[in-house]
């Protein structure tokens, strides 16, 4: 309830500053329209009121959306909240890295997907409420300098994904280790656990691990008989080999 | 990687609580009282209610200790999304906690009765 209630306040109070300084931003900088303004603050608003930040942006993508982050960072870096207090080292941390990432040539789309990969989807608002500790000229030159930009024309329709596998993840880490069967003998204490195909392993994958002393299975790299991460301990198998054609 | 099979109950979860985690280079052991562990290899959201929404997005390469939030804490509620990958541990100081699944590789196990589930 308290929560809740805390989130109004500063709805409110944040609507009323971001409509104060979006005014400003609309007088100092021509691109800037109303509906920018109207749709900067929806997103602002509705992002302390809890949505995540991917909902956020998908409601100002379908409303037509230009520019908004540009708008919400101008507003927070010209107009230094109090609020910025309540959040942590590593909202500031996390604020930081974006807002650096966006003066420094990241497109818009680009900078939201390095907020939505890294650091989940409430990150977002953390970065804009933090955004006042940060050194402010550069930004804001680079903001300026993004608003003037004239608007690309809109893009073409993605492609259709091809038929057939699915496409691997951006997160996906090629394997280290090459494709090859399990060892026929696994060294006393350790165990190897082969598993199906998936989408980044078309012929499946093994795994050798190794029994801790609290009988805790704990995943090694082959190749070097240590404990690995992830890449190096899914070991991809290879393709099934052909059948034989008899008298071959 | 894969989804929660759906004979693998775990309503036994409700009440219980972490009592005790560990971590190495490669993975963080959750331990409940119940006898289960969760053996996570990938990531974890760690929501904080204390100061707002903090998250904590942690992993074995980016370990915290601010796991201790949620040690000793009943667990009251669990789900998990759609396609019974993601998994959400709800905890009576306010704090949750997310083990993500979704990704391409494999991400936590359940380690409970002799019974291994990978996820």
């Amino acid at each position: 309830m308290a929560r809740s209630l805390f989130h109004c306040i500063v709805a409110a109070l944040t609507a009323l500053s971001v409509f104060t300084a979006l005014c400003i931003a609309q007088e100092e900088f021509e691109p800037v329209t109303t509906a920018e303004i109207e749709i900067s603050l929806f997103a602002v608003g509705d992002q302390l009121l809890g949505d995540g930040f991917e909902s956020v942006v998908d409601s100002v993508d379908s409303a037509g959306g230009v520019n908004y982050a540009s708008l919400i960072l101008y507003d927070w870096l010209t107009d230094a909240y109090a609020y910025a207090e309540v959040f942590t080292a590593y909202e500031t941390d996390v604020s930081f890295v974006m807002v650096t990432d966006l003066a420094t040539g990241d497109s818009e789309s680009e900078w939201f997907s390095n907020v939505k990969s890294e650091f989940g989807n409430n990150a977002g608002a953390a970065a804009m409420l933090a955004a006042p500790k940060v050194n402010l000229k550069p930004l804001i030159d680079a903001i300026k300098k993004w608003w003037s930009k004239p608007k690309p024309p809109p893009k073409p329709a993605p492609a259709p994904p091809p038929q057939g596998k699915p496409k691997p993840t951006p997160k996906f880490q090629p394997p280290t280790n090459p494709p090859q069967r399990p060892p026929t003998t696994v060294p006393a204490g350790h165990r190897v656990r082969q598993m199906p195909p998936t989408a980044q392993y078309p012929n499946g994958y093994w795994r050798l691990e190794k029994q801790l002393p609290d009988g805790n299975w704990q995943p090694i790299n082959p190749s070097m008989m240590k404990p690995g991460t992830r890449p190096e301990t899914h070991v991809p198998l290879p393709p099934p080999n052909p059948p034989t054609t008899p008298g071959t | 990687m894969y989804p929660i099979p759906d004979d693998f109950d775990l309503n036994g979860l409700r009440g219980s609580t972490i009592y005790e985690f560990c971590m190495n280079a490669n993975q963080i052991r959750l331990k409940f009282n119940t006898g289960l562990q969760i053996v996570v290899e990938g990531s974890m959201n760690l929501r904080l209610s204390t100061n707002g929404d903090d998250l904590l997005t942690i992993s074995p390469q980016s370990p915290s200790l601010d796991i201790n939030r949620v040690v000793d804490s009943e667990v009251i509620s669990i789900h998990m999304n759609q396609n019974r990958m993601n998994f959400h541990l709800n905890f009576a100081n306010g704090h949750s906690l997310e083990l993500i699944g979704d990704e391409p590789y494999e991400c936590y196990r359940f380690e409970w009765k002799n019974r291994e589930v990978i996820v």
